[in-house]
C-alpha cells in the first residue's frame, strides 16, 4: 500500500521546476563545453513525482554500467545532485581531459572525472542559487562506477526523509557526436522543493 | 501463467506457484531479501532501503525499512498460504558503492545488512545464504519453481547463490 504523495504539485509548478533545471543545465553544459572544447546539448528537463521504486526509470537503462558523481546539497535547499554518465563516455571524457588517447579508470582518472562532475554540478546549483536567491551549497563529490540504477538507489538511501514518493528533476546531456552522454538528476528534499517554488512566486 | 515482476525500492512482491521470476535491479546499499516456502512454493522478495523506520515520516511502504519489511513480507506470504515456520531466506546487496572521494560517509549498506539479519533472526527465519557488502551493485533474481536465488554484478555472469527449495535442514548460515 503506497500512501499518496505528501504534497501535490500542479502542472505549472512542474513547469517552473523544469525551467529552473533548464537554467541550471545551461550553465552546467557550457562549463563542460569549455572543458572539452565541443558543443554540448541538453534535452528538455523532466520533472516528476514518482514512487521511489520507479525512480531509476529516469535512466534509459538502469542496468547499464555508468560512472556516477554525487554530491549532497545543503543550505536553504537540501537535496542530492548526481551526474550519471555511460562508462564509455567517462573513458572518453577522461582521455580528453588528460590529453591522451586512452585511460584506465583508476584513482587519477576518477579524480579528474570527479572534478568535472563537481564543476558541472556546482555550475548547475549556482545558477539555481542566482535565479532563486536561495543558498544551495555542494558537498565534496563522491564517485562510483556501477549500474546506473544501483548508483541512484544508493543516492536515494541518503535522503533525510525517505517518503514513498520523490520529486526528481532529470536532464539528458550529450554532444552531437554521441561521444559523451549522461543524465543529471537532482533530488530535492520535500522542504527544498517548496522553498524553490516559494522563492519564484509559485509556492 | 508465469510472469516477471520487478521489485523496486521499498516494494514487496509475493507470488505463489511455479513460473514466476522476481527481480530487484541495481541493488546498491539496499538489500534484496528473498523468502521461500518450499511446500506451497510461495516466494517473496522485498527491496529494503534503510535499516530502521523513521517515526517522523509519512510514507506507508513498510518494505523501505528492515525492521518493518520483514514482518510485512512474512504477513503477505502467510496470506498467500505460506507457513511462517517453513520460510527460508537469502539476502544480497548492502554494498558501499561510492569508492572514490569517500571520507567518513556512514556505510548504509553494512548497517542495512546487519539490520536485515537481525530482523530475520527476530522472525525466526533461517538465513541460508548471503552475498552482501563489497563495492559492487547487484541484480538479484529468484525463481518461484524451486526458490533458486541468483546474483549478478557488473561485468560478471549471473551466479547461483542458493536454491531455497532444496534445503532440508533448518540451520542457517552464521550471521
Amino acid at each position: 500500500m503506497i500512501a499518496q504523495p505528501q504534497y501535490v504539485f500542479s502542472e505549472e509548478q512542474f513547469d517552473a521546476l523544469r525551467e529552473i533545471a533548464n537554467i541550471g543545465m545551461g550553465k552546467a553544459s557550457s562549463a563542460l563545453a569549455d572543458l572539452v572544447g565541443t558543443t554540448i546539448l541538453i534535452d528538455v528537463p523532466q520533472a516528476l513525482c514518482v514512487p521511489i521504486g520507479e525512480l531509476s526509470a529516469v535512466l534509459h537503462d538502469p542496468e547499464q554500467v555508468t560512472a556516477g558523481i554525487y554530491l549532497q546539497v545543503t543550505g536553504d535547499v537540501s537535496g542530492h545532485a548526481t551526474f550519471v554518465f555511460e562508462v564509455q563516455s567517462a573513458h572518453r571524457l577522461a582521455a580528453t581531459l588528460l590529453g591522451v588517447p586512452e585511460v584506465p579508470l583508476d584513482e587519477v582518472t576518477a579524480s579528474a572525472l570527479m572534478e568535472v562532475g563537481n564543476i558541472m554540478l556546482s555550475a548547475y546549483l549556482t545558477a539555481i542559487s542566482d535565479f532563486t536567491g536561495l543558498q544551495l551549497l555542494p558537498s565534496p563529490p563522491v564517485m562510483a562506477v556501477d549500474m546506473g540504477g544501483a548508483i541512484l538507489n544508493a543516492v536515494i538511501a541518503n535522503m533525510q526523509h525517505l517518503d514513498d514518493f520523490a520529486v526528481t528533476i532529470a536532464t539528458d546531456i550529450y554532444d552531437p557526436n554521441q561521444l559523451i552522454s549522461g543524465t543529471f538528476v537532482f533530488l530535492p528534499e520535500w522542504g527544498g522543493i517548496q522553498k524553490i517554488l516559494q522563492a519564484i512566486g509559485m509556492g | 501463467m508465469g510472469n516477471h515482476l520487478t521489485v523496486g525500492m521499498g516494494e514487496i512482491q509475493v507470488v505463489r506457484g511455479a513460473g514466476h521470476v522476481l527481480t530487484a535491479l541495481g541493488l546498491g546499499s539496499c538489500i534484496g531479501v528473498c523468502l521461500y516456502d518450499p511446500l506451497t512454493r510461495v516466494a517473496g522478495m522485498v527491496h529494503v532501503v534503510l535499516p530502521k523506520s523513521q517515526t517522523d515520516k509519512t510514507g506507508e511502504l513498510p518494505g523501505k525499512f528492515a525492521d518493518t519489511a520483514i514482518p510485512a513480507i512474512v504477513q503477505r506470504m502467510v496470506e498467500m498460504g505460506a507457513s511462517a515456520s517453513r520460510l527460508k531466506a537469502a539476502i544480497s546487496g548492502g554494498a558501499q558503492l561510492f569508492q572514490f572521494g569517500v571520507s567518513n560517509t556512514l556505510d548504509v549498506g553494512a548497517r542495512n545488512a546487519e539490520a536485515v539479519v537481525a530482523a530475520l533472526r527476530a522472525a525466526g527465519i533461517p538465513l541460508q545464504a548471503k552475498d552482501v557488502g563489497g563495492n559492487a551493485g547487484r541484480t538479484l533474481r529468484m525463481v518461484s519453481d524451486n526458490g533458486l536465488v541468483a546474483v549478478r554484478t557488473i561485468g560478471g555472469a549471473e551466479r547461483e547463490l542458493v536454491v531455497l527449495g532444496n534445503i532440508l535442514s533448518a540451520s542457517g548460515v552464521a550471521a
